[in-house]
């Protein structure tokens, strides 16, 4: 691998101005050496430093956006194989794909269902945030009609489709300041898109018919013409070999710094299957597996859902616990007579007993502490989760001028803390809850404020 | 103790027997036989580990460690944050995001984690001038070590280390904590260079 944080350290500046965004020169060496920055950041780099640390503090897989404000899709930057030697870091942009062969009705309906399925989940808003755009007759016109359509009928980040280079053009050029990704220059269109590109500052796939070491010439032309932000495509349109290639360019890039493919992918479930199930189990395995950019034919609540959670969990950081934030959450429209319940931040602790407090139908006040992701009985252990914390964040938390009374559930796994709350606490009741959130609704069903 | 115990539970769990083999370097730690072993277990990735070394191969954790040493170069010493320490250091990064760095089996120069016990033994960070490198540390985690460290610190023939060292009441950047390190002479400061 490229240098230590500290090798990189003794290159920097050592003036710790924090204009890179982090604190100091020091956590910006370690942000380098993780590949999670980029050394553009800090101003203060001398030339000689520059050129000394762009080979090995690059990350091994270049980051690039698509699509620009809330849409904007970040992807690359990873730094591993696999997620637990580490963590994966920009989640792989899906895309709808609609085409010139469709009509209004059609692209309409793509276009709301990526409207339409959102999910919010963990304090996240979970959604297909891409529509790639594919010219099927190769002509200009019908193609920028179609790209300002989607252009203004939604936000999302937008990649743009062709065979024909100049049809190609005209599209990028009507939403260039979308930061479009152009797709795709072959051998043939190399060089017109490459100043395409250039010109319009948008990133560009690649895609070559000649295996790798086509694609490998491509990108070391492309990239000799000063294009930065490529993609690329394999041309593999079977699961064996798609798969094949992610795992190789990935290998290359992170194992043996091959800049010629360090580049994200992008990968087309939507040419490789005939039904959404097929496709859909084939996304969910470019999700796992390396892919970019992954275009689907069609959305569905039934395919795309289960792609955003896997999608979510295998780009979540093992290394630190989801947390959900801590405050009052009114569950199900609670009034002054309603049960107060507290539990800990941990966001699996959260999920499970607000869905329990749901599922219940008894509307209640649920507040949750922050034990810095810690489960109850974890966060009790570790001297998180006790009654001078909970005692405290529920004096602070206004909870008490919600209600009418004064009683309190603490966990059940807590109950050892409930002498130590009532002290801090004074007026309230404790009442211990169950221990396991599935009895919730029994207990609840049956509470009285006292 | 609980490593033994552990190992004779289960012979092929996370706990190993490891012969020390012949001494590579005394000063910084370094046994073949613990080389040996962990060029192994990493499956090729780690070849060499110093027992005492925060700068040269020091350890890796798995990220639950109560402290975390960092290097503070400005100062020509170290750091360490205890767990409970939520506000950010010298180093410029909060314990959360140094535990990040450190953790997971990364190997990382410049940083260690280690317990809070570790700081007070003879041995702490031993290759790189041990107890006197330390600059800062949170006020709580001073406090809770208080009669240890002093002790040590009497042993190092510097009994008011603790003092000379500094916390968040006196700055959380190198260039807040300089000038009270060199107005409370630090030895750190008279030490040959860290790295
Ligand atoms: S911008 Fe450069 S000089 Fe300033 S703190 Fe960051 S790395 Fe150091």
């Amino acid at each position: 691998m490229g240098l230590t944080g500290i090798q990189i350290f003794k290159l920097l500046p050592k003036t710790n101005c924090g204009e890179c965004g982090v604190p100091t020169c020091l956590a910006f060496a370690m942000a380098l050496a993780s590949g999670s920055a980029e050394l553009d950041a800090c101003p203060y780099v001398s030339d000689e430093a520059k050129e000394q640390l762009a080979e090995s503090s690059a990350p091994p897989v270049r980051p690039l956006t698509v699509g620009t404000g809330d849409y904007a899709v970040k992807v690359g930057g990873e730094t591993v194989m696999f997620r637990h030697e580490k963590t994966f870091v920009n989640e792989p942009g899906l895309a709808v794909l609609v085409t010139t062969e469709m009509d209004d009705a059609a692209v309409n309906d793509k276009l709301a269902k990526l409207d339409k399925f959102q999910y919010d989940r963990v304090g996240l808003n979970l959604r297909a945030e891409m529509v790639a755009i594919k010219d099927a007759s190769g002509d200009a016109d019908s193609f920028v009609a179609l790209v300002n359509k989607v252009k203004d009928a939604s936000q999302a980040a937008l990649i743009l489709m062709s065979d024909n280079a100049d049809a190609l053009a005209a599209g990028v050029k009507a939403c260039a300041d979308r930061k479009p990704l152009i797709y795709a220059a072959t051998e043939d269109t190399a060089d017109t898109l490459g100043a395409l590109a250039k010109e319009t500052g948008c990133p560009l796939a690649i895609k070559s018919s000649d295996g790798y070491d086509g694609l490998v010439a491509l990108s070391d032309k492309l990239t000799g013409m000063g294009l930065k932000d490529l993609v690329l495509d394999t041309g593999a349109r079977t699961a064996k070999q798609a798969f094949e290639d992610h795992t190789v360019i990935r290998r290359a890039a992170v194992k043996k710094v091959f800049r010629p493919l360090g580049f994200p992918t992008i990968t087309f479930p939507c040419e490789m299957a005939d039904n959404l199930m097929d496709e859909t189990m084939l996304a969910a395995m470019f999700i796992a597996k390396y892919a970019g950019f992954i275009v689907m034919s069609d959305l569905e609540a039934y395919s795309l859902f289960p792609l955003l959670l896997e999608r979510l969990n295998i780009y979540t950081d093992p290394q630190r616990p989801m947390t959900a934030e801590q405050g009052i959450y009114p569950i199900g429209n609670p009034n002054e007579n309603s049960p107060v319940l507290v539990t800990c931040n941990f966001s699996l602790t959260y999920f499970i007993v607000s869905g329990e407090i749901e599922g219940s139908r008894v509307p209640s006040w649920l507040c949750v502490q922050d034990t810095e992701g810690l489960s109850v009985l974890t966060a009790w252990a570790a001297g998180k989760f006790t009654g001078e914390t909970v005692g405290t964040f529920i004096s602070k938390s206004g909870i008490a001028d919600k209600v009418s009374h004064k009683n309190i559930i603490i966990p059940g796994y807590a109950a050892a803390i409930s002498g130590e709350l009532e002290e801090e606490l004074g007026d309230w009741k404790i009442l211990v809850g169950p221990r396991e959130a599935a009895h919730i609704p029994k207990y609840l069903k049956t509470w009285k404020p006292e | 103790m609980d490593c033994k115990a552990s190992h004779e539970i289960n012979p092929t769990g996370p706990n190993q027997p490891i012969e020390k083999g012949e001494t590579l370097d005394d000063k910084l730690g370094n046994w073949k036989g613990v080389n040996d072993f962990v060029y192994k277990a990493s499956r090729q990735a780690v070849s060499s580990y110093n027992f005492y070394s925060i700068v040269y191969d020091p350890m890796t954790t798995c990220g639950c460690c109560e402290c975390v040493a960092a290097i503070l170069p400005s100062c020509n010493g170290i750091m360490t944050v205890n767990r409970e320490y939520n506000e950010m250091t010298p180093c410029g990064m909060k314990f959360t995001t140094l535990a990040g760095t450190i953790g997971g089996g990364a190997v990382t120069p410049g940083f260690v984690g280690h317990s809070k016990y570790n700081i007070c033994q003879r041995k702490f960070v031993a290759g790189d001038g041990g107890l006197l490198r330390v600059v800062w540390m949170p006020k709580m985690l001073k406090e809770e070590l208080k009669e240890r460290f002093e002790k040590r610190a009497e042993e190092l023939g510097v009994p008011d280390l603790l003092d000379r060292i500094a916390d968040e009441t006196v700055g959380t950047t190198e260039e807040e904590i300089l000038p009270f390190l060199t107005e409370k002479k630090h030895p750190a400061l008279e030490m040959d260079p860290i790295m």
